[in-house]
């Protein structure tokens, strides 16, 4: 066991200043010259670190609950205001050095090690979870999110609910108006915990947790990072019960951090919460009011809290952008995309939705494809009819995978059409271009990539999206290739068609018969986002709200 | 082609037992690491963002752990690349150590901190040793986060008696620290 050095005084003192937070640039080369002398100085310089970093873990928790005084926040620089002010103080943040040490801890701990330490914190709780069959919240937006095990299906969330998020970022919607964020990795559970053999005579200041009177308007947040929004009549009293306490919402909004060994960071950003929590049976469930600006940390136990000494709230930019983008834009909220038909192409000419079955045109076969099996084409008067129409008029998305034989010459991959006049379609040009047009009475609008965006005897996954807001956005293998921000919508006409043109040309040659293989031909009502397309992409149409991002092997 | 369930082999979150143990390597040396990497002249908060990231690498890189190999070690080396990726980051003024006092830290923190767990217990059993005004300096200084100034006014004395009774503290806690590990190793 070293000695502590003769020169320990001086080290100590210079120690003292840089976790004070006070050392100089002299005091600094000091310090550096000293550590360079030997072992001993660098041992003891290490023993002081890791003692003052335990006396500070150990003394985080030691504040009492009753005479606990929460310090207010300096938020200027995250502009609790809404609109300009909050975009210029996330660009401020952005440009700060610190910003990208925070932007790579949004990845934060990778999947497996969330998910363990989520379930450690989840196992003793999950009897208590009321399971219920109606939906309370959707999943209506994503962005780089990866699942563990299946994401929502559709969208649609009902209480007990699980949600493994790895990465990425997640917004549900709860029917009571309370917008969630989630980051990754986090694990949360719509609906609350329900406590097991409660009635109504029990004396609920001793219960460990709260007894979650709505669990309709509630959630249970495991691990992870979660902002809250909380605005209107119905969506009062939303609680996020924590492991170690529980948040009960009075009209605000709130972010919360769960950490792996299960303390928690409160923070108020507008509004005021009542944050309660009791460590054990035997001891009363205590609770505090915090307002706008106040921040709290309960320890693993939930039986203390203190005020933290450097609040960090770096981790709330990414989910606030995402909250300020849904504020602004309701159309965004309305990113609960369905899929209504979907041509599988494995053997038939079905709609596994069974909305819009297709009849099968010339001799049409079927062949191994990208996705299970595809339709083949042969160039000449083969095609799949559905005499009906899909397409919503706005908001919808049209994906398939494709294989042409060639590029030469114009093809139809999928949509409907009547010549000059209506209709929606996606097509293959001279040279592999990709193109979306909407035939119109004045004139046709379209948008189409730079050549070669197809190659001959190559799969590429084509999709388009048309929104009311943003217009067309046409992609190959899930990159944008071309955009409208004039084509809003389109007009309907019965005759989705595949692998042709829908409607009678002048000529049978313009047809633009399909030479080559279709394969997963899908339709949903609702603009897919980025991941969602990524997912379509490296999962299948019927996979678009799954997160598991993965590469399909090449063939 | 896509399974039947749409995945790919190989991206679920891994479930055997070896991942486990992994997974539970990481999570003991959680309070180890941070506290490694405050060792090399970083506050609290940036040692967290860096054992974060330090994870990530840990876990993307679990194939390559060999389990005959100390976890520490590999899990130190990693943290220590972050370590120096973020001081790249960092001007000059900002940065505490030169490089050379960095990687002589980083060696003797390594092995410093291997054994934290026994540091941590005895450094709790050491408090109950320290004098009453002692204890009362180290409860103000940390649990309160009192400023110097304010526990000399309480106690009625300098800020400078102040710093050397912590001082005192600080030192003694190492003191007993060492020698109830040492005995307890029968040294």
């Amino acid at each position: 066991m070293s000695r502590v050095p003769d020169h320990s005084e001086r080290l100590y003192a210079l120690f003292a200043a840089q976790i004070d937070g006070e050392l100089t640039p002299a005091q600094r080369d000091e310090l550096n010259a000293l550590l360079l002398e030997s072992t001993a100085a660098q041992e003891l310089y290490v023993d002081l670190v890791a003692q003052h970093s335990e006396l500070s873990r150990i003394h985080r928790g030691l504040g009492p609950w009753g005479d606990f005084d929460i310090p207010k926040l300096d938020l200027s620089e995250l502009a609790v205001s809404h609109g300009e002010g909050f975009k210029a103080a996330v660009m401020r943040w952005s440009r700060h050095p610190a910003f990208v040490s925070a932007s790579a801890a949004v990845i934060l701990i990778c999947c497996g090690l969330a998910v363990w330490l989520a379930t450690d914190n989840w196992d003793p709780h999950r009897s208590d979870i009321a399971a219920t069959n109606s939906e309370i919240a959707r999943l209506v937006w994503s962005d780089e999110a990866v699942w563990d095990g299946d994401a929502p299906n559709g969208g649609g969330m009902s209480a007990g609910q699980q949600l493994m998020l790895c990465s990425g970022l997640a917004e549900l919607k709860y029917k009571t108006g309370v917008i969630v964020i989630l980051e990754g990795p986090a694990n949360f559970t719509v609906g609350g915990l329900i406590q097991v053999g409660a009635t109504e005579d029990d004396d609920s200041d001793t219960r460990p947790s709260l007894l979650i009177s709505s669990p309709s308007n509630s959630g249970y947040l495991a691990f992870g990072k979660l902002l809250a929004w909380v605005e209107g009549p119905q969506a009062k009293g939303f609680t996020i019960q924590l492991p170690n306490a529980a948040v009960e919402d009075l009209g605000t909004e709130f972010a919360l951090q769960v950490h792996g060994d299960g303390a928690s960071d409160v923070i108020v950003l507008t509004g005021s919460v009542d944050l309660s929590c009791a460590p054990d049976q035997d001891t009363p469930r205590q609770r505090i009011r915090m307002t706008t600006g106040q921040a709290a940390f309960v320890e693993a136990g939930g039986e203390t809290l203190t005020r933290r000494r450097v609040v960090d709230y770096r981790f709330i930019n990414a989910m606030r952008r995402r909250l300020e983008a849904s504020r602004n834009d309701p159309a965004a909220l309305q990113n609960d995309a369905t899929i209504i038909a979907h041509w599988k192409l494995d053997g038939d000419a079905n709609d596994s939705t069974g909305s819009h079955p297709g009849k099968l045109g010339g001799d049409t076969d079927f062949v191994a494809g990208r996705v299970g099996q595809a339709a083949k084409f042969d160039g000449d008067g083969d095609f799949i009819a559905t005499g009906t129409d899909p397409l919503p008029k706005s908001n919808f998305t049209i994906a398939a995978w494709i294989l042409p034989d060639s590029t030469t010459e114009r093809m139809y991959i999928a949509g409907t059409q009547r010549s000059g006049d209506k209709g929606a379609f996606l097509m293959v040009g001279h040279n592999g271009f990709l193109a979306a047009v909407f035939p119109g009475i004045d004139r046709n609008r379209d948008a189409a990539s730079i050549i070669k965006t197809v190659a001959p005897k190559n799969w590429t996954h084509v999709a388009m999206t048309v929104s009311s807001t943003d217009g067309l956005k046409l992609y190959a293998n899930g990159s944008l290739v071309a955009m409208d921000g004039a084509m809003t919508s389109q007009q309907s006409v019965s005759n989705f068609t595949i692998g042709r043109r829908p409607d009678k040309p002048p000529t049978d040659d313009r047809y633009q018969f399909w030479k080559g293989l279709i394969d997963d031909v899908a339709v949903w009502k609702g603009v897919l986002t980025n991941t969602q397309l990524r997912n379509v992409v490296n999962l299948g149409a019927e996979n678009f709200n799954r997160g598991v991002a993965s590469a399909l092997p090449k063939r | 082609m896509l399974d039947a369930r749409g995945d790919h082999p190989g991206d679920e979150c891994d479930s055997d037992a070896q991942t486990e143990r992994y997974v539970a390597m990481m999570n003991r040396h959680q309070v180890q690491l941070v506290t490694y990497v405050e060792s090399l002249g970083l506050e609290y908060q940036t040692a967290l963002d860096l054992v974060q990231e330090t994870n990530l690498i840990l876990w993307r890189k679990r194939h390559h752990f060999r389990v005959e190999s100390s976890f520490w070690a590999w899990a130190c080396k990693i943290a220590y690349h972050q370590v120096l990726h973020h001081r790249r980051s960092q001007s000059r003024d900002k940065l505490v150590f030169s490089e050379e006092v960095l990687k002589r830290l980083a060696d003797v923190s390594q092995t410093r901190l291997e054994f934290f767990g026994d540091h941590q217990r005895q450094l709790r059993l050491c408090l109950q040793e320290l004098s009453p005004r002692q204890q009362s300096v180290i409860q103000w200084r940390y649990q309160q986060d009192t400023a110097v100034g304010s526990i000399a006014d309480r106690l009625s004395t300098t800020p400078n008696a102040v710093s050397k009774l912590l001082q005192r503290a600080r030192l003694a806690l190492i003191a007993c620290v060492q020698r109830r590990i040492a005995v307890e190793a029968g040294q």
